[in-house]
């Protein structure tokens, strides 16, 4: 959706049109449900925690003003907001030090097939980026998976790029120690997967 | 963060963008950049790797739901107001705490109407009494206001006797308001006359009341005015309180409603009469107006009681009735030949158990506002509402027509 689509839709919907909130709905859903699934790798929930961000949206729209952002850095926000409140609930923050063994991926097998190979680095590479501390989750998710641009990612986490730049590189490298941990620390590996 | 890894989280930023939007390969990048060739050969990889995972969706079906549940939510969401409308919104709700508290002390108020010592509202009541009081000092009907809070603490005292309570301490409050009444003015008004009767005969015939050391006290005060007073009219004789010179020129057209009964002609030629002659004792307190003082005459109302009194006994109708007031000539004063009951220049209802707080409240109003006339303030509606006199009271109130 356009930027300026965006801006009309949004007066609408702030005017009470159901169907402009359904459009704005439907046009950031998916990105959202990513950016929930991705920080907390447990899909039911990521659903669970996607339903409460629009719901939220939904009651806060009347008090959103236009501050040069896309609707969708607000969304974040909201899901940024939402995520700290489930971590302060269940009393637990993801942090790099962290590692749960149960879900660890096994030893990789080097004559396993490559197609399981692939899955099982996917698996670990969930599991590694829901390991992550905030901040750097979402910077993984906004560049790599939602494919922003520094300056966007910037503007939706409301940071300077230099610090988006900082962050990306440590979550990267912290992204290979995690893996590194589970076994996937060969560098021709990670060469031959990609 | 030390100025290599400033300089090198810049080189890998540019790097990684080179690589998503494939302007570069990671191998061209390590090799433009050899110093930091295994960290970056590594996070570059990890970057691809990140980007290639397999897009995770939600599903239809729970999209189409989430929106059905989002969209019937924002049906039954609150009408979205612009932001400048917030004002409003605290002036709204400042004014609604207001009225909230205001109203909150007027029904205090009026729910203290009813309570007697001893009861949780009890300090409000004598509270608002003494806020009519002040006020009434302004007004200038401190005398009207003053007999009707003595007659309402004789009225707790009977109550708190009713109900088995102890009420001693109270005929102590009953002789202050007595003391009120009589050093605010010297001659007693028919109503005040009949409410140290009232006294009187609860402090001599009442078993025990005797015994409490106050009764004595007030015994000693009230007795000697009673005895001095023999020839006072019976209860609420209209010329303590409506301006009249002794030479009454009312031509009071005699066209009352006769009753079916031929006796009533009989009975009430000498209340009647003596109200006519009224003693120049009375001291009127609103003077007369010109249109008063015209020539007497003689004038004998026929008073008859209403076709519905089953009873021959002649009655007046209660409280002023539409039969009689067109029968006046415009310019004769009315004459209220039977007092209304406990008299004043309007009827003060007497406390029972029928009296609601709405009522205490509107009489409260009616102190407060009226303006004195010597009709009775029948053009005002809050000083007539409707009294429901108690049963001890029914059988000393006279009813006027």
């Amino acid at each position: 959706m356009k930027r300026v689509e965006e801006q009309r839709m949004i007066q609408l919907a702030k005017t009470g049109d159901a169907q402009a909130f359904a459009q704005l709905y439907r046009a950031h859903v998916q990105a959202i449900f990513r950016y929930m699934y991705y920080r907390l790798n447990d899909i039911h929930l990521a659903e669970d925690m996607t339903a409460d961000v629009f719901t939220r949206a939904l009651k806060d729209l009347p008090t959103y003003h236009d501050m040069g952002k896309p609707f969708l850095a607000w969304l974040y926000r909201i899901a940024h907001a939402r995520l700290v409140d489930y971590y302060r609930k269940i009393g637990r923050r993801g942090t790099e030090d962290e590692l749960d063994d149960s879900i660890m991926v096994q030893q990789i097998d080097e004559h396993a097939d490559i197609q399981l190979l692939r899955k099982q680095m996917a698996q670990a590479l969930h599991h590694a980026i829901s390991k992550l501390i905030p901040s750097q989750q979402e910077v993984v998710v906004l560049r790599f998976i939602e494919e922003k641009s520094l300056e966007e990612t910037a503007l939706i986490m409301d940071k300077k790029v230099n610090a988006i730049k900082a962050l990306q590189h440590r979550a990267l490298k912290t992204l290979a120690q995690l893996l590194k941990q589970m076994g996937f620390d060969g560098d021709e590996f990670l060469s031959g997967l990609s | 963060m030390p100025l290599t890894d400033e300089h090198y989280a810049h080189i890998l930023a540019v790097c990684i963008d080179a690589v998503l939007t494939k302007r570069a390969t990671v191998d061209a990048c390590v090799q433009q950049y050899p110093q930091y060739a295994d960290s970056l050969r590594q996070e570059l990889r990890l970057a691809l790797l990140t980007k290639k995972l397999k897009p995770v969706t939600m599903s239809d079906t729970k999209v189409d739901t989430l929106q059905a549940h989002l969209m019937q939510a924002f049906d039954t969401r609150k009408i979205i107001r612009p932001r400048f409308d917030m004002w409003r919104k605290n002036a709204a709700a400042i004014i609604i705490a207001l009225l909230v508290v205001f109203a909150g002390s007027a029904g205090t108020v009026a729910a203290s109407s009813n309570a007697l010592p001893g009861d949780t509202l009890y300090a409000v009541k004598r509270w608002w009494e003494s806020v009519v009081v002040f006020i009434s000092t302004i007004v200038g009907n401190t005398e009207t206001v003053l007999i009707h809070l003595a007659e309402t603490r004789l009225d707790e005292i009977q109550q708190l006797r009713l109900r088995g309570a102890d009420y001693a301490t109270n005929l102590s409050d009953l002789a202050s308001a007595i003391d009120d009444i009589l050093r605010y003015n010297n001659d007693l008004t028919a109503r005040e006359y009949d409410f140290l009767v009232a006294t009187h005969q609860f402090l001599t015939q009442i078993e025990g009341v005797q015994a409490i050391p106050s009764t004595q006290t007030i015994l000693d005060e009230i007795v000697p005015l009673l005895e001095t007073n023999p020839e006072q009219p019976p209860a609420s004789d209209v010329l303590s309180d409506v301006p009249m010179t002794p030479t009454p020129t009312a031509t009071v057209v005699p066209s009352v409603i006769v009753s079916p009964s031929p006796t009533v002609t009989t009975t009430p030629i000498p209340a009647i009469t003596q109200v006519f002659t009224a003693t120049p004792s009375v001291t009127p307190r609103i003077p007369p107006t010109p249109t008063r003082t015209s020539t007497p005459t003689p004038v004998t109302p026929i008073i008859m009681p209403t076709s519905t009194q089953p009873t021959p006994t002649p009655t007046w109708t209660a409280f002023p009735t539409s039969t009689l007031a067109p029968t006046v000539t415009p310019s004769a004063p009315v004459l209220f030949v039977t007092p209304p009951a406990n008299t004043g220049n309007f009827i003060i209802p007497q406390p029972s158990v029928t009296w609601y707080p709405w009522q205490q409240a509107t009489w409260d109003v009616c102190y407060l506002t009226r303006t004195v006339d010597p009709y009775g303030n029948q053009n005002d509606p809050y000083c007539n509402p409707t009294p429901i006199p108690s049963p001890d009271w029914q059988a000393a109130e006279t009813e006027r027509p």
